[in-house]
């Protein structure tokens, strides 16, 4: 077998393993994790007008408002709301990347260091990815035809899928080039 | 010298990213422009797919429209179900790899068929986990295939990506091993 295809199958196995314990962390960190990312996506939404704001619900949905004053207390209508099932496609990726990171055929403390860049790195792409979909909500009930508010609806609305191959792609090109089986085995003694 | 090394590679690289996201975006204006006959063709295609093999199986399945009735469990196929997505970044990164438009060709030809076979042991496999445990269909259906088909798609690439360089050298020895023309 050549030295590519043994750490495609490492990769394979690591993933085998990596992928049921990310699996049942999933439920435990989803809850936090979801403040987390909301608030970090209500921090940035006040930077658009009109001001709209998402709501975490306890069943894990989200309601999605507009406040029309500008945030003045009582004043807001109902934008859109989104169940927790149909937010698994989004947030897919948390239990995903990091088992293909910690899946990744490198030294074990490089692959520790993937997973922590790829954790943060997931933070920052649920805010964005949050914000965007508020404001493409926004734009479709002002524009529901808009081609660029669809897409970019469309796209986000299964980033958890999309999104979790380019962050892995980004931080593992390297070690997937081809003939680097030999170099990273090197580099990584 | 060392500059002009380094810039090929990163301009290499750069072109895979363009064109790797060019596809997407594509597959994704494509859908949106499509309508809904688009997504309505794809998703009754994969109804009577699965309902296909689940009649095979001896499970009684009959489409209709998007809607899969069996003998084991009812269910509606929608668009997210289908093996579209995982085609078009399956295509993207196979259009974005730096080799030459055989081993391409090759890689869709082969790849796209072994995707929707993949969707179809995972739609097949939810039937059944419907029957027999209904509670875990939701995880199942929603995180666990979901990520599977995305972690099988990148490995299948990565065997595509791995190939390529041997099936290239085979060609190229094959042709210089070629008796020429007198």
């Amino acid at each position: 077998m050549s030295p590519d295809r043994r750490r495609i199958l490492r990769f394979a196995l690591h993933f085998a393993l990596a992928f049921p314990v990310c699996l049942a962390l999933y439920p435990l960190v989803l809850p936090a994790y979801q403040s987390l990312v909301i608030g970090g996506a209500n921090l940035l939404l006040p930077a658009f007008a009109p001001l709209l704001q998402v709501e975490l619900l306890p069943d894990g949905g989200w309601h999605v408002w507009r406040s029309p004053g500008g945030g003045a207390a009582g004043s807001r209508d109902f934008l859109y709301g989104m169940r927790p099932g149909a937010l698994a496609l989004i947030y897919l990726n948390l239990a995903l990347v990091p088992a293909l990171l910690a899946a990744t055929p490198v030294a074990p403390a490089r692959r520790l260091r993937l997973v922590a860049l790829g954790l943060a790195l997931l933070v920052a792409f649920h805010v964005l990815a949050v914000t965007g979909l508020v404001r493409t909500w926004w734009c479709l009930a002002q524009a529901p035809e808009h081609l660029g508010c669809r897409s970019l609806r469309g796209s986000l609305k299964v980033s958890g899928q999309l999104f979790g191959v380019v962050q892995w792609a980004l931080l593992t090109w390297s070690v997937w080039l081809p003939g680097r089986g030999a170099d990273a085995r090197a580099a990584d003694r | 010298m060392g500059r002009r090394g380094s810039a090929a590679p990163a301009a290499g690289l750069l072109r895979a990213w363009a064109v790797f996201f060019a596809v997407l975006i594509a597959y994704q204006l494509a859908l949106e422009t499509g309508g809904p006959a688009l997504r309505e063709l794809a998703t009754r295609a994969n109804a009577q797919l699965t309902a296909g093999a689940l009649w095979l199986l001896g499970a009684e399945g009959r489409a209709y429209g998007s809607v899969v009735r069996s003998s084991v469990f009812t269910a509606e196929i929608i668009f997210e179900c289908t093996a579209a997505l995982p085609i078009a970044m399956w295509v993207a990164a196979v259009l974005a790899y730096p080799t030459g438009w055989r081993p391409k060709l090759l890689g869709l030809v082969l790849g796209m068929p072994a995707l929707v076979l993949l969707n179809l042991v995972r739609l097949v496999s939810l039937f059944y986990l419907g029957h027999w445990w209904e509670a875990a269909f939701e995880t199942a259906h929603l995180l666990v295939w979901q990520s599977l088909m995305v972690f099988l798609t990148l490995l299948l690439w990565l065997l595509w990506a791995a190939t390529v360089p041997a099936w290239t050298a085979r060609r190229r020895e094959a042709r210089t091993h070629e008796p020429r023309p007198a």
